[in-house]
């Protein structure tokens, strides 16, 4: 908008590392299972393979057009008229992602922790959170993400640690037994997660850094996402075996049965509060691209103003749309796996090869 | 900023009006009773009647002398499912009733022979209980197991989870009960209790493991003895120590044996399913009757000998009456589908049938490590 | 408010104001009337003239404050000489320069100057007959000496402080810095008080940006009076409205003279001890001297430790009540047990017991500071008794939350730096009613947001959690941990390069 944010590309990817941890441990060992079982693992590391195509298409962008918005840039490859409408329709489909995730983490907790608390309040303190941080700017975004990958790190080595001598490693064995078929379809799941990479062309024009780096240190982010998730789901595998695909958040289940020495045992309201931390992250970042995408939409310059409006219009929306688990898991989580293609893989491939074209017959 | 500020407001006041809900979620500790143990039970009209086992909490004396021994009391409530017996329960107490440090799941046998399926599912979703709670099987009334009162623990509750991880008592946690519940056939183990007069005085009772109930299909189906339930221990790799009495030569050598391991090797062989076990185990001596030189070779390998005779005794006898009856404790269909899944999926449906003329084969080594620093 | 005072007083006094800028007259006669009028009741103005010279014809009128000059030093070279004089012609101000050995002397033409000079301790000579005077020198104010520092106490490390002695102050510094790089520069602040300040940074390293944006802001503050550098700390301070400091405030010279080859800038104001250190980063106030002067293992666990009990001063309180009202299953049924035991007796929920013992700590923490000497050992003996034993049998309390609030307050003073301890502590509040409200995550949540306000916080262009956030590889070695002596020392820029023009664009907020 009117001021310039400037941060490095570890602050930039640490972002998404929290972002794209946090919400998948919540949500796809159970879909996975669903159609991999076993060999769910195979899965998150074949799906691994978008998170390097998100890199490099940043990597493109940031190359040719360094100081670009995004919204400049689809203008530059569709024109004013298709652009415009691009600009909208994606705004549509990543409110309809916004809305998603509030609700699949306020289900979460009502579901475990909070029964009786009352989900307006559970949205509405992280939506306020979210429109502080946003109103602050971007680089206070990225500095809260470095002072809190750690946690995330925490989480994950935590309960892996922690249920070491629980897991059997056997589990995760025999591999394609019914053929390659279905860990491919799995893995289009978690590809939906990884393609959140796409994100970072939004701010592609805030990176203080050189192209290549961010190139180098984002397969680097990408492998270490996909580490992080993959020993998640041998942890989820090894305690649960075949029981994975009963339970709706196996992660949970997994980490309730922790128990080391006599005293390291019912850690799950420690593990929650860190999880808390990480969807901070995700939803602020993502309020962010929103507030950018609106302003953009309707010509506006002032940051607070569409937040707040933004954050309402989410609140009321979140409270009407998806009122249960059961519609979150039938309903949304379908609509969710479309709309994130089509905007994420859909959309910044076409502009990509758009663009890519216009160079080649220099046009552009 | 002005803007800025006039909005936070707004919201923050939104949030205000709605947060007279925040409350909801509260339990301050007076207004809630620990649950230590849950017991479940069939009654004859069909109904369900729960047990809990509760800690009174004692109020603590002003000049600050400890060891009040806690107070435990028993309450009961009846129902369709178990959530109306529970919520019976809580209907006539004056606290709410907290199943976050439940210790123990009492099963009554009436309950477990058929409605395994319920206890198990209603387990599962609750959220307050945990996954390591053990579960338990009993022939005797479910009122007086939870008002035993041990003589070193603070109530039944507590001591049957320390039973439970003592001396190689085969011990059933809910996860692994739910785990096995997904598997063909739906086999499972879960220790029995009972309660029988001690030698001294008839008057008082003690509390103990005794045998073990094997179920098919979520049914109970029969049980195995104490001496027998090594076998499934030592098969899966949960057995933890035990002391074994062999005979040599008119002396008897008192045996502790430690450190079992197994590993499993499946195979089909023309139509014929084999799983060869080869176990392994270190001993240590600790009582010999007779005065013979220990560290000789002969001698140990004998009694090297005797015990792996034993030991594997021990698990064909289990094997052969868990074939008998039909369950698949050993988990040998997870171990086959390993190896060969396309046999195992198109025999999924009647595995029990296979599962009865499984071939075991077992090769047992044992090792003395220690025969104690006495020596003649 | 300060700045309607200011205009109206300046509106009194304007005519006032012209003739001060009057310039001296050459008649005697007339100067000493226009002193007398302007030093009305003011009896330690000694305006003393006499007649010098063979034929007794000029006149020397010497006008001074009795009690911040140097009389000795007066009397030696500057009125004896005088005295002494035998010359037939009228002296005027160069020569004059001559007779008297005083060596730093300054001429003077106008009448503001000469208060000036006289509020500052000069002593002022006027000749006749000449149209311009001479101040001298001689300025001798009474002062504390050098103590051991009251707040900043160290085992190992030199135990100077600083006095409320600028000049004292300052040499303190040049002690240890002793190459003429360091700069001083010297301003007067408050309409009424005039004191001096004097801004040191030492020249190559510092960034020139950064010390025209203090002199800036320093000449925009419009205050009557500064008696302590906190006045001024909150005038030129980044962050108007946070509780958390952005300058550090130190009283020792060895502190300022580290910080100073840090490439920061030290502010010291006249009549206070405490030197204002500036751009600080959030982690600067957590270091001690003693980490420096012990071994660098020793000094980089007493930090992480530091940094841990930090934590814990902030939600110590606020844990116990979320676990013990919302999430009874972490805690060990053993404990709970003997919770449950213990609160059986008391009438109030968790959060009151937890508000009410902290408002009393705090209550005997801020009496304890406002004590008188030999009262203040009973005193804490009462607050051991009416906090501790007689809470507990009154059934007021429970006995663990004695407990926890004891390990918070201890914990609170581990921060060695008394304004971010006492930001700390106050911030405690909130969160325990919002934790008693929403469980661990009205806790998690608060911690949130403390996070985005430190992480918006700047001072002076430098982001406040500096090395942690960006990451600078270079000054990670002395914030979370303290790295060894030789990885340290070496200059490093802790602004950032577009730090100043950033600071500049940001100020539209």
């Amino acid at each position: 908008m009117n001021r310039k944010e400037i941060i490095s590309v570890n602050q930039l990817l640490t972002i998404f590392y929290i972002s794209i941890v946090s919400t998948g441990l919540i949500t796809l060992p159970h879909p996975m299972y669903l159609k991999a079982q076993q060999n769910m693992w195979i899965s998150i590391i074949m799906s691994s393979t978008m998170g390097f195509l998100a890199v490099f298409i940043c990597y493109f962008f940031k190359k040719n057009f360094p100081d670009k918005n995004f919204n400049q840039i689809i203008y530059l490859a569709v024109g004013n008229r298709i652009g415009y409408l691009i600009n909208c329709i994606i705004f549509i489909l990543y409110s309809f992602d916004m809305i998603y995730f509030l609700k699949e983490y306020e289900l979460y907790l009502t579901d475990l922790f909070y029964q009786f608390m009352s989900p307006s309040l559970i949205i509405g303190l992280m939506l306020l959170v979210s429109m502080y941080a946003v109103v602050s700017g971007l680089e206070v975004i990225a500095r809260c993400a470095q002072i809190i990958w750690p946690t995330t790190i925490i989480l994950t080595l935590g309960i892996f640690v922690l249920l070491l001598p629980d897991i059997d490693f056997k589990n995760m064995f025999p591999i394609f037994e019914y053929g390659f078929g279905q860990p491919i379809k799995a893995s289009f799941i978690a590809m939906a997660w990884f393609s959140e990479l796409f994100w970072m062309i939004f701010f592609v024009q805030d990176i203080s850094e050189s192209a290549k780096k961010l190139k180098v240190m984002g397969f680097i982010y990408v492998f270490i996402i996909m580490i992080s998730l993959f020993l998640f789901f041998i942890t989820v595998l090894g305690v649960l075996g075949n029981y994975t695909g009963h339970t709706l958040y196996p992660v949970s289940l997994a980490e309730r049965y922790i128990q080391m020495g006599t005293f390291i045992e019912r850690t799950s309201v420690f593990f929650m509060a860190i999880w808390v931390l990480g969807v901070f992250i995700k939803i602020a970042s993502l309020l962010f691209i929103l507030t950018r995408c609106f302003c953009e939409v309707l010509h506006a310059s002032s940051i607070g103003l569409i937040s707040s409006v933004l954050c309402v219009v989410y609140f009321i929306l979140s409270l009407i749309l998806i009122k249960s688990t059961s519609s979150l898991f039938q309903v949304g989580f379908p609509l969710f796996l479309i709309v994130t293609y089509v905007a994420n893989f859909g959309i910044f491939t076409m502009i990509f090869c758009i663009t890519l074209f216009k160079k080649r017959t220099k046009i552009v | 900023m002005r803007f800025h500020k006039k909005t936070l407001l707004f919201v923050i006041s939104l949030l205000v009006l709605l947060s007279v809900q925040t409350f909801a979620d509260l339990k301050e500790i007076n207004n809630i009773v620990i649950v230590t143990a849950t017991g479940l039970d069939l009654k004859s009209n069909g109904k369900i009647e729960a047990t809990v086992q509760l800690l009174l909490p004692q109020i603590a004396p002003i000049n600050g002398q400890e060891n009040v021994q806690n107070k435990s009391t028993v309450i009961s409530g009846s129902g369709i499912t178990i959530s109306e017996a529970i919520n019976n329960i809580e209907r006539k107490c004056s606290r709410q009733l907290f199943r976050g440090h439940n210790r123990a799941i009492i099963i009554s046998e009436k309950l477990a022979k058929n409605h395994m399926n319920d206890v198990i599912d209603y387990l599962m979703r609750f959220r307050e209980y945990r996954e390591r709670t053990f579960l338990f099987v009993t022939d005797r009334s479910i009122s007086s197991i939870l008002q035993y009162s041990p003589f070193l623990e603070q109530n039944s509750g507590d001591l049957l989870m320390k039973y439970s991880k003592k001396n190689g008592n085969l011990s059933a946690t809910l996860l692994n009960v739910a785990t096995q519940n997904v598997k063909p056939s739906k086999p499972y183990i879960i220790p029995i209790i009972t309660t029988y007069s001690s030698n001294n005085n008839v008057q008082e009772k003690l509390l103990s493991i005794s045998r073990s109930a094997i179920f098919v299909n979520n049914k109970m189906v029969g049980t195995m003895s104490h001496d027998l339930s090594y076998g499934p221990q030592i098969l899966n790799n949960t057995f933890w120590q035990t002391v074994y009495s062999v005979t040599l030569n008119k002396s008897k050598i008192g045996l502790n044996i430690q450190n079992v391991k197994t590993k499993l090797k499946p195979m089909i062989r023309n139509g014929h399913w084999i799983i060869t076990a080869r176990v392994s185990g270190q001993g240590i001596i600790f009582e010999d009757s007779t005065s013979q030189d220990l560290l000789d070779q002969k001698t140990q390998r004998k009694i090297e000998y005797l015990v792996e005779k034993k030991m594997e005794l021990t698990i064909k006898k289990s094997v052969i009456l868990s074939q008998n009856l039909k369950s698949d404790v050993f988990n040998f269909y997870t171990i086959f589908y390993r190896k060969y899944p396309l046999e195992c999926l198109q025999v999924k449906s009647s595995w029990n049938d296979i599962f009865a003329h499984i071939e075991v084969i077992i090769n047992t080594k044992f090792q003395i490590t220690h025969v104690g620093i006495n020596q003649q | 408010m300060l700045k309607w005072i200011s205009r109206t007083n300046s509106s009194k006094h304007s005519h006032r104001k012209k003739s001060n800028d009057q310039e001296i007259k050459k008649s005697s006669r007339d100067n000493l009337r226009i002193l007398k009028e302007a030093f009305v009741d003011t009896p330690d103005v000694i305006m003393s003239s006499w007649n010098v010279g063979n034929n007794s014809s000029q006149n020397c009128l010497l006008i001074y404050v009795s009690g911040i000059v140097d009389m000795n030093q007066l009397n030696e070279h500057v009125i004896k000489p005088l005295h002494a004089l035998k010359v037939n012609t009228n002296i005027d101000i160069n020569s004059l320069k001559n007779i008297i050995n005083i060596p730093n002397t300054n001429v003077i033409k106008t009448f503001r100057d000469i208060y000036k000079e006289i509020s500052d301790g000069h002593p002022v000579l006027i000749m006749d007959s000449n149209s311009t005077a001479l101040s001298l020198e001689l300025s001798k104010w009474q002062t504390r000496s050098i103590e051991e520092p009251s707040s900043e106490t160290v085992i190992r490390g030199p135990k100077e402080s600083f006095n409320e002695s600028l000049d004292t102050n300052v040499s303190l510094i040049r002690k240890r810095i002793r190459i003429p790089k360091l700069k001083i520069k010297k301003i007067y602040m408050g309409a009424y008080s005039r004191t001096p300040i004097a801004i040191t940074f030492v020249e190559g390293i510092v960034d020139p940006s950064l010390v025209n944006e203090i002199i800036k802001r320093i000449r925009n503050v419009s205050v009557d009076s500064l008696f302590d550098s906190g006045t001024l700390q909150e005038c030129i301070q980044d962050s108007k409205w946070s509780i958390f400091p952005t300058i550090l405030s130190t009283e020792r010279p060895d502190t300022t003279s580290a910080a100073l080859v840090e490439g920061r800038i030290a502010i010291i104001v006249d009549g206070s001890p405490h030197a204002l250190i500036l751009p600080s980063t959030f982690f600067m106030f957590f270091s001690t001297p003693d980490d420096y002067y012990s071994g660098f293992i020793v000094g980089t666990i007493l930090r992480v430790l530091r940094l841990f009990y930090a934590l814990i001063a902030q939600f110590g309180p606020s844990i116990y009540v979320a676990i013990t009202t919302f999430h009874q299953e972490m805690i060990p049924t053993t404990l709970l047990v003997s919770i449950t035991r213990a609160r059986e007796q008391v009438p109030f929920p968790s959060v009151f017991e937890a508000v009410i013992m902290e408002i009393t700590f705090e209550a005997l923490r801020e009496a304890s500071v406002h004590l008188p000497r030999p009262v203040g050992p009973a005193i804490s003996i009462v607050g051991a008794l009416v906090i501790g034993q007689a809470a507990i049998q009154a059934s007021l309390v429970s006995p663990l939350m004695v407990i926890v609030v004891a390990i918070t307050a201890i914990a609170s003073f581990m921060i060695p730096h008394y304004e971010l301890a006492n930001a700390i502590r106050l911030l405690r509040f909130p969160i325990i009613i919002f934790a008693s409200l929403c469980g661990l995550l009205g806790i998690i949540f608060s911690f949130i947001t403390i996070l985005i306000h430190l992480c918006t916080l700047r001072s002076f262009g430098v982001p406040y959690t500096e090395p942690l956030t960006p990451f600078k590889k270079s000054s990670m070695m002395d914030s979370l941990i303290r790295g060894p002596v030789w990885k340290i020392q070496k200059h490093r820029r802790f602004t950032e390069k577009n730090g100043m023009k950033r600071e500049r664009r940001h100020k539209g907020r």
